[in-house]
């Protein structure tokens, strides 16, 4: 995780705080107008930036804040990524 | 971009990939597996993303093959290619597996197709394929 002054949260806090976000402000919203859609929430400025991809999403939103703590979701879905069967199968 | 080639084993696709922090400093090569099922970049076990310095700053959760989601999962921004390739930039995520993986994203950003032919994995650049497309349709319409 970035280190600087600021605490580190953990894995889960990160996406918690993300989730109970993108609930509380942005699901309703962008379920109904970007579904499938990849969205990124900055777990500190509660901002989301939304892109066509993964990737894009979480670089967009490094750009506006470098140093932000991020949970990408994809809009109306419960995982944003497929895992595969190996990833399925090997856990 | 020539065509790039990767292995076999017990049936399953390997390739060798070099990953990158910054675009710049390229880690040894990686034997990764290609999961065609899986649709992000790279998935890397936690000694070799602590090794190459990779710093998580992004969760996501995955979906599994039985429709369920896991446990948040930690993500870094960093840049990945076959062994001999341009890098190009994804996301890799920070996993419990043993293997590192590389998925369907890694292969559109590297503008690769994957063919299996005759006991050989060869991963050709999209434009040749494109090229291969056009002759064929154009040997069609004559």
């Amino acid at each position: 995780m970035n280190t600087d002054s600021k605490p580190v949260p953990s894995s889960r806090q990160i996406a918690e705080r993300g989730e109970a976000i993108y609930k509380e402000k942005y699901a309703k919203k962008l379920e109904a107008a970007e579904p499938g859609k990849f969205v990124a929430i900055n777990i500190t400025s509660e901002e989301a930036t939304i892109s066509e991809t993964a990737e894009a999403a979480v670089r967009l939103a490094m750009e506006k804040d470098p140093s932000g703590f991020f949970h990408l979701i994809r809009i109306g879905k419960e995982g944003a990524i497929e895992a595969g069967w190996y990833m399925s199968h090997a856990r | 971009m020539p065509a790039r080639y990767g292995h076999l084993d017990r049936g399953h696709p390997y390739v060798k990939i070099v990953i990158s922090v910054d675009g710049v400093t390229r880690s040894a090569p990686i034997v990764a597996l290609i999961d065609t099922g899986f649709s992000d970049f790279i998935s890397l076990p936690l000694i070799q993303a602590t090794q190459i310095g990779l710093k998580p700053h992004t969760t996501t959760r995955y979906m599994l093959a039985n429709g369920k989601p896991t446990e948040p999962i930690p993500v870094a921004t960093g840049f990945a290619c076959i062994e001999g390739d341009t890098l190009v930039r994804g996301l890799i995520s920070i996993s419990e597996l043993s293997s590192p993986l590389v998925g369907v994203a890694f292969l559109q950003a590297c503008r690769k197709g994957l063919m299996i032919v005759a006991g050989t994995v060869i991963f050709l650049p999209e434009d040749e394929i494109e090229a291969l497309q056009k002759k064929q349709q154009a040997a069609t319409k004559s």
